[in-house]
């Protein structure tokens, strides 16, 4: 791509959204101060925030590093295309940030007509209580021999029968029982 | 005389013995314009992934082909930011 190409894609502006995940055991101040720093980079890139939210402490469906759980914050900006690298840029160089995502939403924005609620764009400071879910399972209660607290069920206790149109080629389980019966 | 009843049972057109016809159901995306695809909602697109965390084919989900490279491209980037699981196997 030629060079003069290249400016003209990076010129365009388009809306864009970014959703970071921050440890579960990170502090409101740490929070707020990763939300203005992005707010910050933002308005230096010449971009303009549409929405803002916190979405406060969510399970994770797979852990991350040590973190069963963790703290979801979303943002939403019409900029062009600098804003989202300088953005994730600086998400990586967050400590406390474990896990982040950028999309595009819109292609080609009116930037200049673009009307922003100040309400919208508001962080709002999540009122976090404690982490106290982040213990621990005892061996006996792993392996289901002890109640777990609350009457939750392992997922690895479950049945394993949703394989029935399991058509990738994977053989294993099914074909060495049948070769057993012949 | 002419027996009728004979082109009529042909018409009708059986089903072999021991074949199981199912009616196919449309893409439900298709037929409701106000339902989005959103990867941000991880409980709508939970009824498109096996208890195991795979994308439910197209042949079972009876999604068109549009709406289901759209929700696929949705689980994945539901499964990068920890909304949805890449496997239930631990």
């Amino acid at each position: 791509m030629s060079t003069a190409t290249q400016s003209a894609v990076h010129d365009k502006y388009r809306e864009y959204e970014t959703i970071y995940v921050m440890r579960p055991d990170a502090s409101g101040e740490s929070i707020t101060k990763a939300a203005t720093r992005l707010e910050e980079v933002a308005a230096r890139e010449g971009a303009k925030l549409t929405l803002v939210e916190n979405w406060g402490r969510r399970q994770l469906a797979y852990t991350v590093g040590k973190f069963k759980r963790g703290i979801y914050s979303y943002i939403k900006y019409v900029g062009k295309g600098k804003v989202v690298t300088e953005i994730e840029r600086n998400l990586r160089l967050m400590d406390d940030v474990i896990l982040f995502q950028s999309v595009q939403v819109r292609d080609e924005v009116d930037f200049a007509g673009l009307s922003v609620d100040p309400e919208a764009v508001k962080f709002q400071a999540p009122e976090l209580i404690p982490d106290t879910e982040e213990q621990e399972l005892t061996l006996a209660q792993v392996l289901g021999l002890e109640a777990l607290p609350g009457g939750v069920e392992l997922p690895s206790a479950r049945r394993r029968d949703d394989d029935d149109f399991d058509d990738d080629g994977d053989m294993s389980d099914d074909a060495a029982g049948e070769e057993d019966d012949k | 005389m002419k027996d009728l009843s004979r082109g009529q049972d042909k018409e009708r057109g059986e089903a072999p013995a021991g074949a199981r016809r199912m009616r196919r159901r449309g893409c439900g995306f298709c037929a409701d314009e106000n339902l989005v695809i959103d990867y941000k909602d991880p409980q709508a697109l939970r009824y498109f992934i096996t208890e195991r965390g795979k994308i439910v084919p197209r042949r079972i989900s009876g999604l068109c082909a549009k709406h289901q490279r759209e929700m696929t491209t949705a689980i994945k980037r539901a499964r990068n930011i920890a909304l949805l699981p890449f496997t239930t196997n631990e």
